[in-house]
């Protein structure tokens, strides 16, 4: 074992290593791509990103979570599943949820799904001239996407689920158990809206040590240098813009999805209308972390057995977590090629 | 690398490497040294990230603390146990420390509620007692609000207790398989790793079963009926004053989200018959 004094030193080089890094270092936010603006409703934004070469593919239409930002698809471009995509020539159509205001906390998951994304799959389908578009849903986006391609089955042509929690009540799965017992209905009527801050928490309470104290203390480790520094920045900097959740919509998910495990037994409502995920048709992908402890495989995997009609169902399993999955170079390669083969 | 501070830094970095005698307590003392004054010059040194210098000495101080404890324990030959006791201060309540902030309590409660040593957010027996006996005195009609807003106070530290206790278990949980896994091969970088990895293990392994659920929830629960009870008491003190209450706000963001609802169906009506005229 290395003397007290040999790791001392090693401890005071690394934060020399760091505090260098950071007395050179220029402001860092996100490196994301601009993206044209196609449909705005309330704080809802559709933006366009046009492929690199013309091309015949079919849009798609990516839905990400209500919580936190979609710019994690493009953190900067050295990570960045939208310009992978971009560059096999898929054109690309992003929802940006934005952030919902005090005076929206009754937006529920009826507005989101009947008419905020299906605005925007009607804006996609005019802006691309297209009859139809293939849909990619992130994390909580999953299970909207879900929802919604089951509601309006003749506008999607393939599905992607990537991330996407769907039983609730499989083993390990910390989130959906903090939840259950929690009384979501009267927290909101002391909250209003649920607040990033207080998501944020959440997330990181799910692994105390590793995502508080411990990460904490490794600190000087992520600022070695400037180019690791700037990507530790921006994710940090992602990590703690959590939009806040409208306290409608935090309600209904929380009862009807995580409480009820609503996708499961049939029981989720949308907008009055059932969800019977069974009636799904389309082809699915179905992606997800091998490692993700904020939505365990297990979960993911609950799909399956749902969409027993659809024209095929297939599962990816990529080596990483929740968000690695989709953003660390040793997977993304792996996820862009499965995706492009599936939606050919 | 032109910042004096950092120089006169990393020189002192490499005067300690060409004197590999210098004693241990020596060197901690100068690194603390170095630290305190990092912290207190962060702007200057790094203008764009001062706040996170800052962040970096602090916890590069605390990491320092932790190995030279639990080295001095080796050294002695004690256990493990002063680091793991160190490490459990550190995370006690470390999941519910932000949900408490959150209930916006009144200033006059503030010091009732936190001044308690270490990270211990539960009432004492002194002022658990002062409440209980304020609540016997609380009868009027009038009053009902506040008695209200101690008795979700109470019940909220109830649950405090329940939570700190579940944390206990996986704390001691942890402490058993670390036991288990630590040997004295390991360096303390490792056995730092070792020590989270058990006890994240642990806390998720608790969440399994129902305890764990029901304390975690309980202390948020009793804290929105704690909130609301609150806001209730505002409330009445807003209407004596001719102030508007937060229920009124309530109702003023519902009509706003009925007014919302109504353009939102003209917008789609209007896209409807634009539509119909496009295709005629």
């Amino acid at each position: 074992m290395k003397s007290f004094t040999a790791q001392l030193s090693d401890r005071q080089k690394l934060l020399s290593k760091a505090l260098e890094t950071l007395s050179t270092l220029e402001p860092v936010l996100p490196d994301s791509l601009e993206g044209e603006t196609i449909l705005s409703i309330d704080s809802m934004h559709l933006r366009y990103y046009a492929p690199q070469k013309p091309t015949s593919k079919a849009p798609l239409l990516i839905c990400y979570a209500l919580v936190n930002r979609p710019y994690i698809l493009d953190l900067e471009p050295s990570r960045s599943l939208i310009r992978d995509l971009l560059a096999t020539g898929q054109p690309i159509y992003l929802i940006d949820w934005g952030y919902p205001a005090s005076t929206d906390r009754h937006i529920g998951l009826d507005d989101y799904i009947t008419d905020y994304l299906h605005s925007a799959v009607e804006a996609v389908k005019a802006h691309s001239k297209q009859t139809q578009c293939d849909l990619l849903g992130v994390c909580q986006g999953g299970v909207f996407s879900l929802c919604y391609a089951q509601l309006e089955p003749q506008n999607i042509r393939r599905l992607i689920t990537l991330v996407t929690p769907v039983d609730t009540e499989v083993k390990n799965f910390t989130l959906s158990q903090m939840i259950r017992q929690v009384d979501i209905a009267t927290l909101v009527r002391a909250q209003g809206n649920i607040s990033g801050e207080m998501l944020n928490q959440l997330y990181a309470s799910l692994k105390p040590l590793a995502l508080g104290l411990h990460k904490q203390l490794n600190l000087a480790q992520n600022l070695r240098n400037p180019d690791q520094a700037r990507t530790f920045l921006r994710m940090e900097h992602w990590l703690n813009d959590s939009p806040d959740l409208t306290g409608r919509g935090a309600v209904e998910f929380a009862q009807q999805f995580f409480q009820q495990n609503g996708l499961m037994n049939g029981s989720l409502e949308i907008g009055g209308q059932k969800i019977d995920l069974s009636e799904l048709k389309q082809p699915i992908l179905n992606a997800f972390g091998s490692s993700d402890h904020l939505v365990p495989p297990a979960s993911s995997k609950g799909l399956k057995s749902l969409v027993t009609t659809c024209e095929s169902y297939n599962e990816l399993e990529l080596k990483g977590g929740h968000i690695g999955a989709f953003i660390s170079s040793r997977t993304r390669g792996e996820l862009v090629k499965a995706i492009t083969d599936f939606l050919k | 690398m032109t910042n004096p501070l950092l120089e006169q830094f990393q020189s002192w970095i490499k005067q300690l490497e060409t004197d590999p005698d210098a004693s241990f307590s020596t060197q901690l003392a100068q690194w603390q040294q170095w630290i305190s004054k990092f912290y207190s010059e962060a702007d200057s040194l790094a203008p764009q990230h001062g706040h996170l210098v800052q962040q970096l000495t602090c916890y590069s101080g605390e990491l320092v603390e932790l190995l030279a404890n639990l080295t001095r324990n080796q050294a002695r030959g004690a256990p493990v146990e002063e680091l793991v006791e160190r490490l459990r201060s550190e995370l006690h309540q470390f999941n519910v420390k932000h949900t408490l902030e959150q209930a916006t309590l009144p200033h006059q409660f503030l010091d009732l509620l936190f001044t308690q040593k270490q990270a211990n957010f539960a009432l004492s027996h002194e002022q658990l007692e002062q409440l209980k006996q304020s609540l016997n005195l609380l009868t009027h009609p009038r009053v009902a609000q506040l008695k209200e807003f101690i008795e979700a106070m109470l019940d909220w530290n109830r649950a405090s207790t329940n939570l700190s206790d579940e944390l206990d278990r996986v704390s001691n949980n942890a402490i058993e398989e670390y036991r288990q896994r630590a040997t004295d091969s390991l360096a303390q970088d490792e056995l730092l790793n070792l020590w989270v990895e058990c006890y994240d293990q642990s806390y998720a392994d608790a969440f399994n079963s129902s305890e764990l659920q029901t304390a975690q929830a309980g202390l948020v629960n009793t804290l929105a009926r704690l909130k609301l009870s609150w806001q209730a008491l505002v409330d009445q003190f807003a209407e004596q004053l001719g102030l508007p209450s937060r229920s009124q706000v309530d109702k003023l963001i519902e009509e706003f989200d009925q007014q919302r609802r109504r353009i939102r169906k003209l917008e789609l009506e209007l896209q409807a018959l634009k539509a119909a005229q496009d295709s005629v």
